[in-house]
């Protein structure tokens, strides 16, 4: 108890020395054993651990909910060479994505996300000394809002509502067009989505990386996803309706005077 | 894994270390590191290059062994469960600059950290073995990051106008590698190694730090807000900018990720982020 209280005092000290040029701030001093007996961490991280298929996976879930406005330019991901298919040259490649939009309603301009998660799959059936890691995703349980899309290639599972074009969907490695049934559009032209609807958030995001194929788990409320495949592999089919289908990008240039 | 290493955070052994970690930073050396010199009289030209500095440069070294730090919680079905880093190893060299600095007008003056990119300084060796028990079972992996260089990462911290602290953050990081051994550090068969990691200013090729957060145009906040219920709970963010457009971008790239299996080598090759910019960030922890 000794050395905890001085841990204390001295994280207070450097706390303090930090927080000396704040307008006001009190004097620190030690905790009494009565204060440590009611400090008690928060919940926030859970997490769970599961097998299927022979292979276990462990997730941690940061409970936390999001509010966000970004952009990314040029994500490319699993950038190597596939002799057989080598798509865009890797196996995720998208210029563009932008969470939330300069172009709508206050609530538009930014995408609201649940309980971030990190999940680790391991394969443990060669005993003591032989376990492996096969990979990892990180995902959303939950993401609702506009975000804009330019795709050039994806491999993993797509499912967007793309209104007059049918529901368009994609499940292929390296893949570069969304087809609702025969009728095929380039992946660039689906210029975003709206994610989540009247019944809640869309709750299958997620991209792996992962050494051989994987059945993941479902997650909650849904049937099982489709299989993830060697390499990244993104996932997306819950709740999404396609803002263009004419690769029409809405902009988000976004600042504090423009914020309403 | 052995459960047996786990020990609580409340445990003793876990402030002791963390204890030496502090008593390392509190006890840092002001002004270079290394064998000093023969004290001698500057002449005019070397007296030339001399400048009246404020604050403080330090560096320690650290070698800190934590036993354990063990977060109780719960699976997803209520029960409980816990996430620990067993037998945490930190090892390297920190070096940089603190001083206060001016606010501009209307804000107040805050702390600002600053850490040069030297050589043999700001590079961090870093393992634990993470080990999930939940739903009845415990699942892990030694984890490793090596070469752990912050060179140029800066941060600057001062209260927030409305509670709580306002924060600015240069970010230039790099890693080595990233290496998840499940069957032991040190040990590669069945690993995954995240290779050549770096984080920084866009079309800076590393040189720059990214400024996710910056003091005075684009604040970042760590508060505790309540709800109509009382609850109150952590919140982390980072305003919007006061330019449109202007909150700057950062990239991500990574050199290539690769499996170690029984079949041989898996190599992911390479990815990036060419730019990453965050116009408004809010990260509210539930209760």
């Amino acid at each position: 108890m000794v050395m905890l209280r001085s841990a204390l005092l001295l994280l207070s000290l450097v706390a303090a020395s930090e927080l000396c040029v704040a307008p006001a701030w009190s004097e620190p001093r030690e905790l009494t054993d009565q204060e440590l007996t009611e400090v008690s961490g928060q919940g926030l991280v859970n997490v769970s651990n599961s097998s299927l298929n022979g292979l276990d996976f462990s997730t941690i879930t940061f409970n936390s909910n999001i509010t966000l406005n970004a952009n990314m330019r040029n994500v490319v991901l699993g950038q190597y060479t596939n002799v057989a298919n080598n798509g865009g040259g890797a196996d995720i490649n998208i210029p563009l994505i932008q969470f939330g939009t300069s172009a709508g309603t206050s609530a538009q301009q930014t995408v609201q996300i649940s309980n971030p998660y990190i999940q680790f799959v391991y394969n443990n059936a060669g005993g003591a000394g032989n376990s492996q890691v096969i990979g990892m995703r990180i995902g959303f349980e939950g993401i609702s809002g506009n975000i804009g899309l330019l795709m050039n290639t994806v491999s993993g599972s797509l499912q967007i509502d793309g209104g007059a074009a049918g529901i368009l969907a994609s499940n292929a490695y390296r893949a570069n067009n969304i087809c609702a049934g025969t009728n095929c559009i380039p992946l660039s032209q689906v210029g975003g989505v709206l994610a989540g609807n009247a019944s809640g958030p869309s709750r299958d995001f997620w991209i792996s990386m992962l050494s051989q194929s994987v059945q993941f788990p479902a997650q909650p409320g849904m049937s099982q996803p489709n299989l993830a495949m060697a390499g990244a592999w993104l996932n997306w089919t819950d709740r999404l309706i396609a803002l263009s289908t004419a690769g029409t990008v809405q902009p988000n240039v976004l600042a504090q005077l423009f914020h309403h | 894994m052995n459960n047996a290493l786990i020990k609580p955070i409340h445990d003793s052994s876990f402030w002791q270390g963390a204890a030496k970690v502090l008593l390392a930073f509190v006890f840092w050396h002001i002004g270079t590191i290394g064998n000093a010199s023969e004290i001698s009289a500057l002449d005019d030209s070397a007296l030339s290059d001399v400048t009246g500095r404020d604050g403080l440069s330090f560096a320690f070294h650290v070698d800190a062994n934590i036993g354990s730090a063990v977060i109780d919680t719960s699976d997803f079905a209520g029960n409980p469960a816990t996430l620990a880093l067993n037998n945490v190893s930190v090892t390297g060299s920190v070096g940089g600059t603190l001083d206060v600095v001016a606010g501009k007008s209307g804000n107040p003056d805050f702390v600002n950290w600053a850490f040069p990119n030297l050589v043999g300084l700001n590079n961090l060796q870093i393992g634990s073995d993470l080990l999930v028990t939940a739903n009845g079972s415990s699942f892990g992996t030694g984890i490793q990051m090596q070469n752990v260089a912050f060179g140029r990462t800066n941060m600057q911290l001062t209260g927030a106008s409305g509670g709580g602290i306002a924060f600015g953050l240069g970010l230039n990081l790099e890693i080595g590698d990233v290496l998840l051994q499940p069957n032991g550090r040190g040990a590669s068969n069945g690993q995954m190694d995240i290779n050549g990691i770096a984080v920084s200013a866009a079309e800076s090729n590393g040189t720059a730090p990214w400024a996710m957060a910056n003091i005075n145009t684009q604040p970042g906040t760590i508060n505790v807000v309540t709800d109509a219920s009382g609850n109150a709970s952590v919140q982390v963010g980072i305003g919007w900018a006061t330019t449109p457009g202007a909150a700057p971008s950062g990239s991500l790239q990574i050199g290539n990720i690769t499996f170690t299996t029984p079949g041989g080598q898996v190599n992911l090759g390479s990815s990036s982020i060419g730019s990453m910019q965050i116009q408004y960030l809010n990260i509210r922890f539930k209760t």
